[in-house]
């Protein structure tokens, strides 16, 4: 049952990325070069959610919000309670794959732009909760000190997570499982599911779908894997503070999955790769980066809806037909609210 | 300060909190209710608003001899250059995605990055003050009223009441309502839908710029000063009705009295959380606000 | 109430109030098991909102609606969708960026129960669930003549076999009950003539019952059993279609409406 797959050159393509992805620091020896990579990981694994609550027509402007509360509570399981990191790392993710039910449940059932005003106010609401509860928060100058990931000592596997490699390779396998995971789903019953729901919420309701837990769904998965985005982030840097999380944040996320392109698991990725690129490689003009990045954002809404990953398609002149991936391409399929 | 001076004081600086908010959330209500257009850059009007007049004002470009009319010279100039450019980014970067509000968000959010970064840019992130054209205060039961949040409010009524008037009186009026009730019905009637969009958008920025103008004098400027006020607005015009300006209004004194009440005898910070929770309490329970209309 | 295994569906003093306006006012109605059932009336009569109230898509004022002598008036679509009471929409309604199959599996998302984990891992539970799922989707799609179809875009389907589409989504619900709101509405003799063959055979083969609104009065009195009339949001008349036919209220309820539509 071959409906939805990606074809074999789709598959090889990606296996050839991966390799030279691994292979890649024996070549890169900047560390400042592996810290922008790192951080390209930890942006994709965030945007990939926002993805996947795009896909059920929400734009999530809580995602940096969630990707704190994952930071904080990994970063106090391991100073609070001694726990190691690797027990952290998944603790995060399921405390915010939980924290996202009472949160989707009253905000999803209501209208679009209101929810993007609700999750973008809950940020905020989150990020002032860090600031003023500075007992357990650390206040405005947040929590410094967070251990590093204790050392795998594994048959013969001896890391030590001294320097930007090994982090690299952490984030880097965190980031393909999030892909692997993101892509299953896409292809799975519940992913096609996601994705009727804008295309004809009424009708989906009226075969038996149940919207909002399946709304609830897509938010619970992509606040988990923020969470451990979060606690990654928070064992990378040592350090986190409030001001890492602001609805500003979001907005940026939700810019580089619309910029990269909804219809495929490699939008997000190509967008966080394309875009923090040129953010660091116009460093020197480092004021002027917003100004790129909207004028960006405004030209691929105008010219290529379907972001960076339409551009083989515009390119070729195919015109969409029984394609390899029957997923709404364009922001317009999301109903109009 | 005896406490019923404190209070007093407070209630001061609520009005003066209401009467900008409402300014703010005006435009944004306006623009909302004929465009339908979630302006997520209204903020970076209000900035500009306030950058206007410490060009124009504060750095002594414009050659009046009475600081007063300076400043009310300096203010108005300001609104209709920033209005213009509201209506040009109206014109070419929402009007192609109408119908879909999720674009217009989006791209809102692009025109809030290139605003802020361009101001940025063109004059520092460093707070800019200046001085005020008025001095001294008027002193009630013992409270004193800076004459500068005196002519907030008493500008800030003065502006919204012609809006009113306009949209309640005015021929002009007329056809943004009817627009804003009906698109279609409204084009069939003959009105110019593209001239009343340009229009909408130029008076609801007009009022942002002119609310970051007149608390130009009062905190200072900088490039990012627009992004907490939109954030309030937001709540007021949810908690009032987006389409509705009474319910702005109303929305406006309640958040304004909120926030003034809260910073004083809690923290700011908290005050701003207690706003936020307020939104997102109102969005779940009753979404369409005082006077819904959604 | 009468314990009626006759009785698939019944509403009772059904009425909705918009603002002061009564879109539907009072209506009692009866369908029985295996019946195809008309709904017709002017328009603006009501018969899509009620339509919305009885497949839970919009909350009545007042009365109540059971289903199989069960009171679900205050059940939500999926959970009626559930019970097997199925409604299409005016128009076509589908997934348009979804292939055809991909829309009729849609609608046996109801029979689906496949768990969350298995279908992301392709448990072999799961794969064996789907080709069953595929094998219903497949029937329906051959059954309603869309096999040449089958993969192409809902969007991009010719205009006639949209409309089956909208059908095909609601068969694969496994309805008991199916509630089509003009499916005739714009199709030419032939189509229509067509259509009412493959209505005669869902109530034949599947045993499924059907109330229908239309506007076109030669697919009404030809295929239904029973019509039942509205205007302005009451029931005027119901009976078998020689009584419709000759019933003034809703001659007069018509009058102003070209002769040849009635008979």
């Amino acid at each position: 049952m071959a409906v939805n797959k990606l074809n074999n050159k789709g598959f090889v393509l990606f296996l050839f990325l991966v390799v030279i992805a691994f292979l890649a620091p024996l070549v890169i020896t900047n560390s400042y070069t592996l810290h922008i990579l790192i951080t390209i990981f930890i942006w994709s694994m965030l945007t990939l959610g926002i993805r996947l609550i795009m896909l059920v027509g929400h734009l999530n402007a809580a995602q940096a919000g969630i990707f704190g509360m994952g930071a904080y509570a990994s970063a106090l399981l391991a100073i609070r309670l001694d726990l190691s990191f690797w027990l952290a790392l998944p603790l995060a993710g399921i405390f915010c794959a939980l924290l996202a039910i009472p949160i989707g449940y009253p905000t999803l059932r209501i209208k679009g732009t209101y929810f993007v005003m609700a999750t973008f106010a809950l940020t905020e609401v989150f990020r002032m909760i860090w600031m003023r509860w500075s007992g357990l928060f650390g206040g405005p100058r947040g929590i410094s000190g967070i251990p590093r990931p204790d050392a795998i000592n594994f048959l013969w596997l001896n890391i030590r997570f001294v320097g930007k490699v090994p982090f690299y390779y952490l984030g880097l396998i965190l980031m393909l499982i999030t892909i692997i995971f993101m892509y299953r789903i896409d292809n799975s019953r519940i992913g096609k599911t996601f994705r009727c729901i804008p295309q004809a919420e009424l009708l989906a309701e009226c075969i038996g779908i149940n919207i909002l837990k399946h709304k609830v769904i897509a938010l619970v998965i992509g606040s988990f894997f923020a969470g451990m985005a979060g606690s990654f982030y928070a064992h990378y840097s040592t350090y986190i503070s409030p001001w890492d999380y602001t609805w500003m944040k979001s907005t940026q996320m939700l810019m580089y999955a619309v910029v990269g392109g909804t219809s495929a698991v490699a939008g997000p990725v190509l967008g966080s790769f394309v875009l923090i690129g040129l953010e660091e490689w116009l460093r020197p003009l480092q004021e002027y980066v917003p100004i790129f990045t909207g004028v960006i954002l405004i030209l691929v809404l105008r010219f290529l809806p379907g972001g960076l990953l339409s551009i083989p398609e515009k390119v070729s002149g195919l015109t969409k037909k029984e394609g390899f991936i029957t997923i709404p391409k364009r922001i317009r399929a999301f109903t109009k609210r | 300060m005896s406490l019923g001076q404190i209070i007093l004081q407070t209630f001061v600086n609520g009005v003066m909190s209401s009467m900008v908010l409402i300014l703010i959330a005006s435009g944004l209500c306006l623009i909302f209710g004929i465009m339908r257009v979630v302006n997520f850059a209204h903020g970076e009007f209000y900035m500009l608003g306030g950058f206007g007049a410490w060009l124009l004002f504060g750095q002594q470009l414009l050659p009046i001899e009475s600081s007063v009319l300076r400043y009310v010279v300096a203010v108005m100039i300001t609104m209709m250059v920033v209005a213009l450019m509201g209506i040009l980014v109206e014109r070419y970067l929402f009007r192609p995605f109408r119908g879909d509000i999720r674009a217009t968000i989006i791209v809102g959010t692009g025109v809030m990055y290139i605003l802020q970064a361009t101001t940025l840019v063109g004059f520092g992130i460093r707070d800019k003050a200046f001085g005020s054209p008025f001095s001294g205060a008027v002193r009630i039961s013992g409270v004193s009223i800076s004459q500068e949040r005196l002519a907030v409010v008493i500008f800030g009524a003065i502006f919204t009441t012609i809006m009113y008037f306009f949209i309640q009186k005015t021929k002009l009026g007329l056809s943004m309502r009817a627009v804003a009730q009906d698109e279609e019905a409204a084009s069939l009637q003959g009105i110019n839908i593209s001239k009343t969009f340009s229009l909408a958008m130029g008076i609801g920025i007009a009022m942002a710029a002119a609310g970051g103008a007149l608390m130009a004098p009062i905190y200072y400027v900088n490039p990012y000063m627009g992004v907490e006020p939109i954030m309030k607005a937001f709540v007021v015009i949810i908690l009032g009705g987006m389409g509705s300006l009474p319910g702005t209004v109303i929305g406006g004194f309640i958040v304004g009295f909120i926030e003034s009440f809260a910073s004083t005898f809690i923290s700011p910070h908290v005050a701003l959380m207690i706003v936020f929770l307020l939104l997102i309490v109102v969005l779940i329970v009753r979404p369409g606000g005082i006077f819904g209309r959604e | 109430m009468q314990n009626n295994n006759k009785v698939i569906l019944e509403l009772k003093n059904l009425t909705k109030i918009f603002g002061g306006l009564s879109a539907v006012e009072d209506v009692s109605l009866r369908v029985n098991s295996g019946e195809i059932m008309g709904l017709i009336g002017p328009n603006g009569a009501g018969k899509t909102t009620l339509f919305n109230l009885v497949s839970g898509v919009m909350k009545e004022t007042r009365g109540n609606v059971f289903f199989q002598n069960e009171d679900v008036t205050e059940f939500s679509p999926n959970q009626l969708v559930k019970k097997g009471l199925i409604r299409t929409f005016q128009g076509n309604v589908h997934f348009k960026n979804s292939t055809v199959i991909d829309n009729v599996l849609m609608g046996c998302h109801v029979q689906t129960k496949v768990s969350f984990f298995g279908s992301l891992f392709n448990t072999r539970y799961t794969c064996s669930r789907e080709s069953e799922l595929l094998k219903s989707a497949i029937d329906i799609i051959d059954f309603l003549g869309l096999t040449e179809y089958r993969n192409e875009l809902a969007k991009n389907l010719p205009h006639g076999y949209q409309r089956a589409l909208g059908i095909a989504i609601a068969l694969a619900s496994d309805p008991k009950f199916l509630m089509l709101d003009e499916p005739a509405a714009g199709m030419n003799a032939e189509e229509t003539e067509t259509l009412m063959d493959m209505l005669r055979q869902i109530r034949k083969e599947k045993g499924i019952t059907i109330l229908l609104v239309e506007h076109d009065m030669k697919m009404v009195m030809g295929i239904c059993d029973r019509i039942a009339v509205l205007n302005f949001g009451k029931k005027i008349a119901e009976g078998i279609p020689e009584q419709i036919r000759a019933n003034q209220d809703v001659i007069e309820a018509y009058l102003g409406v070209e002769d040849d539509e009635i008979a």
